[in-house]
Protein backbone atom coordinates (compact mmCIF):
# COMPACT_ATOMS: atom_id res chain seq x y z
CA UNK A 1 0.00 0.00 0.00
CA UNK A 2 2.76 2.42 1.05
CA UNK A 3 4.29 1.91 -2.86
CA UNK A 4 1.18 2.43 -4.35
CA UNK A 5 0.73 5.41 -2.50
CA UNK A 6 4.01 6.47 -3.54
CA UNK A 7 2.56 6.55 -7.36
CA UNK A 8 3.82 2.82 -7.92
CA UNK A 9 1.72 1.13 -10.60
CA UNK A 10 2.85 -2.01 -10.14
CA UNK A 11 2.49 -2.01 -6.39
CA UNK A 12 -1.27 -1.80 -7.29
CA UNK A 13 -1.37 -4.67 -9.45
CA UNK A 14 0.36 -6.91 -6.11
CA UNK A 15 -2.53 -5.22 -4.14
CA UNK A 16 -4.99 -6.22 -6.37
CA UNK A 17 -4.12 -9.71 -6.08
CA UNK A 18 -3.76 -9.82 -2.99
CA UNK A 19 -6.86 -7.84 -2.27
CA UNK A 20 -9.54 -8.95 -4.93
CA UNK A 21 -10.31 -12.88 -3.93
CA UNK A 22 -11.44 -11.49 -0.35
CA UNK A 23 -13.14 -8.79 -1.39
CA UNK A 24 -14.92 -10.33 -4.58
CA UNK A 25 -15.78 -12.90 -2.32
CA UNK A 26 -17.29 -10.98 0.32
CA UNK A 27 -19.14 -9.01 -1.82
CA UNK A 28 -20.52 -11.65 -3.60
CA UNK A 29 -21.56 -13.06 -0.05
CA UNK A 30 -23.20 -10.26 0.53
CA UNK A 31 -24.73 -9.65 -3.13
CA UNK A 32 -25.51 -12.89 -3.76
CA UNK A 33 -25.26 -11.68 -7.52
CA UNK A 34 -22.23 -11.75 -9.25
CA UNK A 35 -22.71 -8.44 -11.56
CA UNK A 36 -23.58 -6.78 -8.75
CA UNK A 37 -20.34 -7.83 -6.61
CA UNK A 38 -18.63 -7.21 -9.68
CA UNK A 39 -19.70 -3.56 -9.78
CA UNK A 40 -19.31 -3.33 -6.01
CA UNK A 41 -15.59 -4.44 -6.53
CA UNK A 42 -15.08 -1.79 -8.92
CA UNK A 43 -16.32 0.99 -6.76
CA UNK A 44 -14.30 -0.29 -3.51
CA UNK A 45 -11.31 -0.12 -5.46
CA UNK A 46 -11.93 3.30 -7.31
CA UNK A 47 -12.97 4.39 -3.25
CA UNK A 48 -9.76 3.25 -2.32
CA UNK A 49 -7.66 4.86 -5.18
CA UNK A 50 -9.26 8.33 -4.08
CA UNK A 51 -8.39 7.68 -0.39
CA UNK A 52 -5.35 6.03 -0.60
CA UNK A 53 -3.62 9.35 0.68
CA UNK A 54 -5.55 9.12 4.02
CA UNK A 55 -4.52 5.49 4.56
CA UNK A 56 -2.32 5.90 7.73
CA UNK A 57 0.46 3.49 7.93
CA UNK A 58 0.33 1.01 10.36
CA UNK A 59 -3.76 0.18 9.85
CA UNK A 60 -4.89 -3.14 8.90
CA UNK A 61 -5.20 -2.96 5.56
CA UNK A 62 -7.85 -5.79 4.78
CA UNK A 63 -10.36 -4.50 7.65
CA UNK A 64 -9.58 -1.12 6.19
CA UNK A 65 -10.70 -2.22 2.37
CA UNK A 66 -13.62 -4.99 3.60
CA UNK A 67 -14.85 -1.80 5.50
CA UNK A 68 -15.28 0.16 2.60
CA UNK A 69 -16.80 -2.09 0.51
CA UNK A 70 -19.27 -3.10 3.16
CA UNK A 71 -20.39 0.36 3.00
CA UNK A 72 -20.01 0.52 -0.66
CA UNK A 73 -22.46 -2.28 -0.64
CA UNK A 74 -24.86 -0.75 2.32
CA UNK A 75 -24.95 2.80 0.28
CA UNK A 76 -25.87 1.14 -2.95
CA UNK A 77 -28.84 -0.71 -0.87
CA UNK A 78 -30.28 1.84 0.67
CA UNK A 79 -30.13 3.81 -3.08
CA UNK A 80 -32.03 1.30 -4.67
CA UNK A 81 -34.58 1.27 -1.98
CA UNK A 82 -34.75 5.52 -2.58
CA UNK A 83 -35.05 4.45 -5.97
CA UNK A 84 -38.50 2.08 -5.03
CA UNK A 85 -36.74 -0.57 -6.99
CA UNK A 86 -38.43 -3.98 -5.97
CA UNK A 87 -36.28 -5.58 -3.30
CA UNK A 88 -36.40 -9.15 -2.00
CA UNK A 89 -37.58 -9.21 2.02
CA UNK A 90 -33.76 -8.59 2.98
CA UNK A 91 -33.46 -5.35 0.86
CA UNK A 92 -31.36 -7.07 -1.82
CA UNK A 93 -31.76 -6.84 -5.62
CA UNK A 94 -34.02 -9.70 -6.87
CA UNK A 95 -31.62 -12.39 -8.37
CA UNK A 96 -32.57 -15.77 -9.75
CA UNK A 97 -30.55 -18.20 -9.04
CA UNK A 98 -29.92 -21.01 -10.97
CA UNK A 99 -29.83 -23.70 -8.73
CA UNK A 100 -32.61 -22.33 -6.65
CA UNK A 101 -34.68 -25.28 -5.45
CA UNK A 102 -32.39 -27.99 -7.14
CA UNK A 103 -30.21 -30.54 -5.14
CA UNK A 104 -27.11 -29.47 -4.09
CA UNK A 105 -24.46 -31.47 -6.76
CA UNK A 106 -21.56 -32.00 -3.51
CA UNK A 107 -20.95 -30.96 -0.13
CA UNK A 108 -18.87 -27.81 -1.16
CA UNK A 109 -22.62 -26.84 -3.09
CA UNK A 110 -24.30 -27.67 -0.34
CA UNK A 111 -22.25 -25.62 2.09
CA UNK A 112 -22.28 -22.56 -0.42
CA UNK A 113 -26.84 -22.58 -0.34
CA UNK A 114 -26.72 -23.35 3.35
CA UNK A 115 -24.70 -20.06 3.66
CA UNK A 116 -26.83 -18.27 1.68
CA UNK A 117 -29.46 -19.40 3.24
CA UNK A 118 -28.32 -18.15 6.76
CA UNK A 119 -29.51 -14.47 8.26
CA UNK A 120 -27.10 -11.55 6.88
CA UNK A 121 -26.16 -10.86 10.34
CA UNK A 122 -24.40 -14.75 10.95
CA UNK A 123 -23.51 -15.02 7.27
CA UNK A 124 -21.56 -11.98 7.31
CA UNK A 125 -19.52 -13.09 10.40
CA UNK A 126 -18.81 -16.33 9.44
CA UNK A 127 -17.78 -14.72 6.15
CA UNK A 128 -15.11 -12.55 7.37
CA UNK A 129 -14.20 -14.46 10.66
CA UNK A 130 -14.16 -18.33 8.74
CA UNK A 131 -13.83 -17.79 5.10
CA UNK A 132 -11.75 -14.49 4.95
CA UNK A 133 -9.72 -15.29 7.74
CA UNK A 134 -10.18 -11.89 10.15
CA UNK A 135 -9.76 -12.17 13.95
CA UNK A 136 -13.02 -11.67 16.28
CA UNK A 137 -11.39 -8.10 16.82
CA UNK A 138 -10.90 -7.50 13.19
CA UNK A 139 -14.39 -8.77 12.39
CA UNK A 140 -15.78 -6.38 15.01
CA UNK A 141 -13.96 -3.39 13.63
CA UNK A 142 -15.84 -4.10 10.00
CA UNK A 143 -18.99 -4.59 10.98
CA UNK A 144 -19.45 -2.05 13.54
CA UNK A 145 -19.97 -4.31 16.70
CA UNK A 146 -17.90 -5.84 19.74
CA UNK A 147 -15.81 -8.97 19.51
CA UNK A 148 -18.35 -10.95 21.63
CA UNK A 149 -20.72 -9.97 19.55
CA UNK A 150 -19.41 -11.49 16.41
CA UNK A 151 -18.26 -14.66 18.74
CA UNK A 152 -22.24 -15.19 19.52
CA UNK A 153 -23.06 -14.38 15.94
CA UNK A 154 -20.48 -16.90 14.58
CA UNK A 155 -21.97 -19.86 17.23
CA UNK A 156 -25.56 -19.37 16.20
CA UNK A 157 -24.53 -19.03 12.32
CA UNK A 158 -22.76 -22.53 13.01
CA UNK A 159 -25.85 -24.05 14.65
CA UNK A 160 -27.88 -23.29 11.81
CA UNK A 161 -25.34 -24.21 9.21
CA UNK A 162 -24.63 -27.60 11.13
CA UNK A 163 -28.91 -28.30 11.15
CA UNK A 164 -28.76 -28.00 7.17
CA UNK A 165 -25.66 -29.97 6.62
CA UNK A 166 -26.86 -32.59 9.35
CA UNK A 167 -30.12 -32.74 6.51
CA UNK A 168 -28.08 -32.79 3.81
CA UNK A 169 -26.15 -36.09 4.65
CA UNK A 170 -28.57 -38.02 5.67
CA UNK A 171 -30.70 -36.81 2.29
CA UNK A 172 -27.63 -38.06 0.66
CA UNK B 1 -11.80 -19.76 15.12
CA UNK B 2 -11.20 -23.18 15.26
CA UNK B 3 -13.80 -25.16 17.24
CA UNK B 4 -14.40 -28.74 18.05
CA UNK B 5 -17.50 -28.33 16.50
CA UNK B 6 -17.17 -26.30 13.14
CA UNK B 7 -19.07 -27.35 10.46
CA UNK B 8 -15.92 -25.77 8.63
CA UNK B 9 -13.31 -28.02 9.93
CA UNK B 10 -13.85 -31.35 7.17
CA UNK B 11 -15.49 -29.08 4.72
CA UNK B 12 -13.70 -27.72 1.01
CA UNK B 13 -14.09 -24.19 1.25
CA UNK B 14 -16.93 -22.66 -0.76
CA UNK B 15 -17.01 -21.67 -3.69
CA UNK B 16 -16.51 -17.85 -4.98
CA UNK B 17 -14.66 -17.44 -8.13
CA UNK B 18 -12.93 -14.69 -9.67
CA UNK B 19 -14.04 -11.12 -11.04
CA UNK B 20 -13.96 -11.44 -14.73
CA UNK B 21 -10.59 -10.38 -16.50
CA UNK B 22 -12.68 -7.26 -17.84
CA UNK B 23 -13.54 -6.36 -14.83
CA UNK B 24 -9.93 -6.37 -13.47
CA UNK B 25 -8.66 -4.45 -16.26
CA UNK B 26 -11.08 -1.73 -16.02
CA UNK B 27 -9.73 -1.79 -12.23
CA UNK B 28 -6.33 -1.54 -12.92
CA UNK B 29 -7.01 1.49 -15.25
CA UNK B 30 -8.85 3.34 -13.16
CA UNK B 31 -6.38 2.57 -10.09
CA UNK B 32 -3.46 3.69 -12.40
CA UNK B 33 -4.45 6.44 -13.41
CA UNK B 34 -3.35 10.00 -12.44
CA UNK B 35 -0.98 8.09 -9.92
CA UNK B 36 1.75 10.32 -8.66
CA UNK B 37 3.10 10.78 -5.04
CA UNK B 38 0.64 11.10 -2.65
CA UNK B 39 1.29 13.38 0.66
CA UNK B 40 0.20 11.84 3.63
CA UNK B 41 -0.50 12.99 7.18
CA UNK B 42 0.56 10.25 9.83
CA UNK B 43 -1.50 9.77 13.03
CA UNK B 44 1.00 11.76 15.52
CA UNK B 45 1.16 14.90 13.01
CA UNK B 46 -2.30 14.73 12.44
CA UNK B 47 -3.15 14.99 16.73
CA UNK B 48 -0.17 17.30 16.56
CA UNK B 49 -2.09 19.39 13.99
CA UNK B 50 -5.51 19.06 15.61
CA UNK B 51 -4.32 20.05 19.21
CA UNK B 52 -2.63 23.30 17.29
CA UNK B 53 -5.93 24.33 15.98
CA UNK B 54 -7.29 23.44 19.04
CA UNK B 55 -5.18 25.63 21.33
CA UNK B 56 -4.59 28.48 19.27
CA UNK B 57 -8.01 28.53 19.15
CA UNK B 58 -8.73 28.65 22.66
CA UNK B 59 -5.95 30.81 23.17
CA UNK B 60 -6.83 33.46 20.82
CA UNK B 61 -10.26 33.23 22.57
CA UNK B 62 -9.35 33.82 25.77
CA UNK B 63 -6.82 36.84 24.94
CA UNK B 64 -10.71 38.19 23.47
CA UNK B 65 -11.77 37.54 26.95
CA UNK B 66 -9.42 38.51 28.87
CA UNK B 67 -9.27 42.15 27.26
CA UNK B 68 -12.87 42.26 27.03
CA UNK B 69 -13.19 41.73 30.67
CA UNK B 70 -10.29 41.66 32.46
CA UNK B 71 -12.04 42.86 35.98
CA UNK B 72 -14.64 40.43 35.95
CA UNK B 73 -12.27 37.23 36.20
CA UNK B 74 -11.03 35.48 39.03
CA UNK B 75 -7.76 34.64 37.11
CA UNK B 76 -6.60 31.31 39.16
CA UNK B 77 -9.69 29.83 39.09
CA UNK B 78 -10.34 30.06 35.04
CA UNK B 79 -6.72 28.85 34.65
CA UNK B 80 -6.80 25.53 36.97
CA UNK B 81 -9.80 24.98 34.42
CA UNK B 82 -7.98 25.80 31.28
CA UNK B 83 -5.26 23.86 32.31
CA UNK B 84 -7.46 20.65 33.44
CA UNK B 85 -9.38 20.88 30.43
CA UNK B 86 -6.91 21.31 27.84
CA UNK B 87 -5.20 18.22 29.34
CA UNK B 88 -8.84 16.28 29.12
CA UNK B 89 -8.86 17.66 25.05
CA UNK B 90 -4.95 16.29 24.69
CA UNK B 91 -6.19 12.84 25.87
CA UNK B 92 -8.97 12.76 24.09
CA UNK B 93 -7.54 13.47 20.70
CA UNK B 94 -4.37 11.11 21.66
CA UNK B 95 -6.38 8.14 23.37
CA UNK B 96 -9.33 8.04 20.93
CA UNK B 97 -7.78 9.03 17.97
CA UNK B 98 -4.32 8.49 18.13
CA UNK B 99 -3.09 5.34 16.45
CA UNK B 100 -4.66 4.28 12.98
CA UNK B 101 -8.02 2.65 12.87
CA UNK B 102 -7.99 -0.78 13.34
CA UNK B 103 -5.32 -0.39 15.65
CA UNK B 104 -7.58 1.93 18.17
CA UNK B 105 -8.53 1.32 21.78
CA UNK B 106 -11.78 -0.21 22.13
CA UNK B 107 -14.57 1.27 20.41
CA UNK B 108 -16.58 1.13 24.08
CA UNK B 109 -13.58 3.03 25.53
CA UNK B 110 -13.80 5.29 22.51
CA UNK B 111 -17.45 5.61 23.01
CA UNK B 112 -17.16 6.64 26.52
CA UNK B 113 -14.67 9.30 25.93
CA UNK B 114 -17.48 10.75 23.21
CA UNK B 115 -20.33 10.84 26.10
CA UNK B 116 -18.16 10.61 29.10
CA UNK B 117 -16.53 13.71 28.61
CA UNK B 118 -19.71 16.16 27.87
CA UNK B 119 -21.21 14.54 31.20
CA UNK B 120 -18.09 15.59 33.02
CA UNK B 121 -18.05 18.97 31.40
CA UNK B 122 -21.26 19.89 32.45
CA UNK B 123 -20.70 18.16 36.00
CA UNK B 124 -17.37 20.66 36.17
CA UNK B 125 -20.02 23.68 35.05
CA UNK B 126 -22.52 22.60 37.85
CA UNK B 127 -19.85 23.13 40.31
CA UNK B 128 -18.45 25.71 39.13
CA UNK B 129 -21.51 27.75 39.05
CA UNK B 130 -21.62 30.70 41.70
CA UNK B 131 -25.29 30.29 42.08
CA UNK B 132 -28.96 29.60 40.06
CA UNK B 133 -31.94 31.52 39.16
CA UNK B 134 -35.45 29.24 39.10
CA UNK B 135 -35.84 28.00 35.28
CA UNK B 136 -38.85 29.96 35.14
CA UNK B 137 -36.87 33.19 35.55
CA UNK B 138 -33.81 32.18 33.29
CA UNK B 139 -36.07 31.60 30.15
CA UNK B 140 -37.60 35.38 30.42
CA UNK B 141 -36.08 38.68 30.12
CA UNK B 142 -32.61 39.58 29.76
CA UNK B 143 -31.18 35.85 31.25
CA UNK B 144 -32.31 34.39 28.06
CA UNK B 145 -31.10 36.93 25.90
CA UNK B 146 -27.47 36.80 27.13
CA UNK B 147 -27.40 32.64 27.22
CA UNK B 148 -28.57 33.12 23.38
CA UNK B 149 -26.10 35.87 22.50
CA UNK B 150 -23.31 33.50 24.52
CA UNK B 151 -24.62 30.35 23.17
CA UNK B 152 -24.47 31.73 19.27
CA UNK B 153 -20.99 32.90 19.91
CA UNK B 154 -20.04 28.83 21.60
CA UNK B 155 -21.49 27.24 19.13
CA UNK B 156 -19.95 29.42 16.20
CA UNK B 157 -16.52 28.97 17.48
CA UNK B 158 -17.08 25.12 18.22
CA UNK B 159 -18.91 24.67 14.93
CA UNK B 160 -15.67 26.10 13.59
CA UNK B 161 -12.56 24.34 15.22
CA UNK B 162 -14.67 20.81 14.91
CA UNK B 163 -15.07 21.58 11.33
CA UNK B 164 -11.18 22.41 11.03
CA UNK B 165 -10.75 19.12 13.26
CA UNK B 166 -12.47 16.96 10.89
CA UNK B 167 -11.24 18.13 8.05
CA UNK B 168 -8.30 17.10 9.42
CA UNK B 169 -9.26 13.45 10.08
CA UNK B 170 -11.03 13.34 6.40
CA UNK B 171 -11.64 10.19 4.42
CA UNK B 172 -9.20 8.45 7.09
CA UNK B 173 -11.94 6.03 9.12
CA UNK B 174 -14.24 3.41 7.65
CA UNK B 175 -14.24 1.12 10.62
CA UNK B 176 -16.06 3.53 12.64
CA UNK B 177 -16.39 7.07 11.35
CA UNK B 178 -19.17 8.23 13.73
CA UNK B 179 -17.97 7.67 16.09
CA UNK B 180 -14.17 9.48 15.57
CA UNK B 181 -16.91 12.14 14.09
CA UNK B 182 -17.99 12.32 17.76
CA UNK B 183 -14.47 12.67 19.15
CA UNK B 184 -13.84 15.44 16.77
CA UNK B 185 -16.79 17.19 17.91
CA UNK B 186 -15.80 17.04 21.50
CA UNK B 187 -12.24 18.19 20.80
CA UNK B 188 -13.85 21.20 19.04
CA UNK B 189 -16.97 21.52 21.33
CA UNK B 190 -14.52 21.66 24.36
CA UNK B 191 -12.11 23.98 22.52
CA UNK B 192 -14.97 26.77 22.03
CA UNK B 193 -16.71 26.26 25.41
CA UNK B 194 -13.33 26.77 27.25
CA UNK B 195 -12.65 29.61 25.28
CA UNK B 196 -16.24 31.06 26.16
CA UNK B 197 -15.54 30.27 29.71
CA UNK B 198 -12.79 32.70 29.99
CA UNK B 199 -14.99 35.56 27.75
CA UNK B 200 -18.16 35.17 29.36
CA UNK B 201 -18.05 36.47 33.14
CA UNK B 202 -22.05 35.11 34.02
CA UNK B 203 -21.63 32.24 36.47
CA UNK B 204 -25.12 31.28 36.50
CA UNK B 205 -25.98 27.66 35.99
CA UNK B 206 -28.77 27.79 33.71
CA UNK B 207 -26.50 29.78 31.61
CA UNK B 208 -23.44 27.66 31.80
CA UNK B 209 -25.11 24.94 31.01
CA UNK B 210 -26.97 26.32 27.84
CA UNK B 211 -24.90 28.18 26.70
CA UNK B 212 -21.37 26.69 27.15
CA UNK B 213 -22.04 22.93 27.89
CA UNK B 214 -24.81 22.32 25.58
CA UNK B 215 -22.33 22.93 22.21
CA UNK B 216 -19.96 20.46 23.63
CA UNK B 217 -22.74 17.83 23.99
CA UNK B 218 -24.60 19.09 20.98
CA UNK B 219 -21.27 19.31 18.68
CA UNK B 220 -20.70 15.54 19.92
CA UNK B 221 -23.64 14.78 18.23
CA UNK B 222 -23.26 16.60 14.91
CA UNK B 223 -19.64 15.38 14.91
CA UNK B 224 -21.34 11.46 14.92
CA UNK B 225 -23.70 12.27 11.93
CA UNK B 226 -21.10 14.53 10.01
CA UNK B 227 -17.77 12.02 10.84
CA UNK B 228 -20.00 9.22 9.12
CA UNK B 229 -20.10 11.13 5.81
CA UNK B 230 -16.50 13.21 5.93
CA UNK B 231 -14.25 10.13 8.05
CA UNK B 232 -15.71 7.56 5.60
CA UNK B 233 -13.57 7.17 2.64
Amino acid sequence: MDRYVEGNAAAFDELYRALSPKLFAYLLRLTRNRERAEDLLQITFAKLHRARTSYMAGAPLLPWVLAIARRAFYDERRAAKSRHEDLSNDGTLPEPRGDDGGIPVDLADALDRALDRLPEGYREAIQLTKITGLSLTEAAEVLGTTASAVKLRVHRGYNLLRKELDAYSRGS
Amino acid sequence: MSQPDDPFTHLPPPRCGEPRAEVARAIRRQCTRDLCQGKRLSCPKRVLLSLLLSFTAVGALVALGLRRNPAGLAVGTVLFGLIVWSLVLAIVLVVGLGRPPGRRIARAWRLLLAVGVPLAFLAYLTVESSGSVALAEFVRGKHADGALFCGAHTFLFSGLISAGVLLLWRGTDPLSPGLSGALAGVVGGLSGAMGMGVACPNGEAWHLWCAHGSAVVALSGIGWLVGRRWLAP
